[in-house]
């Protein structure tokens, strides 16, 4: 039934399209002539048409659920076991932390104890080196060129050498009388 | 349906299970037809069912419990897609794994036609999907394959009607210029 006169131009596509869409947002006009127009009815409803068909075969094509829902069987996903997952994770993780950390500042102490032995050590070798360099500075090659690698000679050897005056040992009597007798 | 809805938000649990038993086949084809998957769709159904569950006491208007349901729908989708991309970054040897093979070397003849038409449609579903944007594909899904009214569309996307109409008007203009899919439905329609 086409009483729209053949003069009238028809519904572009983009009016065809708002009129699937909504037909109230076309104007009055477009209303008044889509009402009349067979053309543009039919042109409208292959579309809307295509579209149901659409629907239908999405709903035809998609396998059906085999599960029932049951909201009752979730207790394992209840906000109160998440809670509690949450708070038995957060104490695990605490203790693993703090026995860490113990560890940690155990095994640093130690550390410091043993370097502070060691330092100690090497301190005391130090220190004995530098006794011996005080007593003989000088190398023991340079010692046996100046002869004076017996130092340590006894006091019997130097008597030997020097004999005492009226019993009294030589070096004594330096000492005691605190002028050179030779 | 309002007074079950009423029903379920005071507590009761067998007024929430029909509520269910209502909804259950349009949430599931919902996600279904977004992530072709039966199994986690099955998942997705019932977990948006569990949060709707828990959460029903704090619906004000019951009247809009249809479109309060399918927005928790299309987020958890988005959640699981938005998941799937980042897992899709790291591991992309497992994709296409969850597509149903089309077994149709030992069905009968019109069980395997049927299967290949099942394939086709999608595919040609699949490729309009990727030609629209975001917004345009999530209201064209919504209208023409939920079947939900402009309405219930700006109340699930929290968009005006206006915003819904300019999206869909653009995905429609897309639609038209899709021959394969248009085909497929015209001689299915003949």
């Amino acid at each position: 039934m086409n009483i729209h006169s053949p003069d009238e131009p028809h519904l572009g596509e983009d009016h065809i399209l708002q009129a699937v869409i909504d037909d109230s947002d076309l104007s009055t006009l477009q209303q008044q002539h889509l009402a009349e127009c067979s053309r543009c009815q039919s042109h409208r409803e292959r579309l809307e048409n295509e579209l149901t068909h659409l629907g239908q075969l999405a709903e035809r094509y998609a396998p059906g659920p085999l599960r029932r829902i049951n909201v009752a069987d979730d207790k394992a996903r209840s906000p109160l076991s998440i809670r509690r997952f949450a708070v038995s994770a957060a104490a695990v993780a605490a203790v693993i932390i703090v026995v860490w950390a113990t560890f940690l500042v155990r095994s640093q102490q130690q550390g410091g104890i043993g370097n502070l032995a060691q330092d100690m050590v090497e301190a005391e070798r130090l220190m004995t080196e530098v006794n011996v360099l005080v007593e003989n500075a000088l190398p023991q090659v340079y010692l046996d060129i100046v002869g004076e690698t017996n130092l340590n000679t006894d006091e019997d050897f130097i008597d030997f050498l020097i004999p005492t005056y009226e019993g009294v040992p030589r070096i004594s009597a330096l000492a005691k009388k605190g002028s050179i007798l030779c | 349906m309002t007074d079950l809805v009423i029903q379920a938000r005071d507590g009761n649990r067998p007024a929430f299970e029909q509520l269910i038993e209502c909804y259950q086949g349009d949430i599931y084809r919902l996600i279904y037809y977004r992530i072709r998957t039966r199994m986690d769709a099955e998942d997705l159904t019932q977990d948006v069912f569990v949060r709707a569950f828990r959460s029903i006491a704090r619906i004000r208007e019951p009247l809009k419990f249809r479109s309060w349901l399918f927005r928790i729908a299309v987020n958890r989708v988005n959640d699981y897609l938005r998941k799937k991309r980042v897992r899709s970054i790291f591991k992309s040897s497992d994709e296409g794994a969850d597509v149903q093979p089309v077994a149709t070397d030992f069905q009968d003849p019109p069980e395997a036609l049927e299967q290949v038409l099942k394939e086709d449609f999608w595919r040609l579903v699949e490729r309009i999907s990727k030609k629209l944007s975001k917004m345009e594909r999530e209201v064209f899904m919504l209208r023409f394959l939920d079947n939900l009214n402009i309405n219930e569309i700006a109340q699930i996307l929290k968009k005006s009607e206006s915003t819904v109409k300019t999206h869909l008007y653009r995905a429609l203009a897309k639609f038209k210029k899709e021959r394969g899919l248009r085909q497929f439905l015209q001689e299915d329609l003949t």
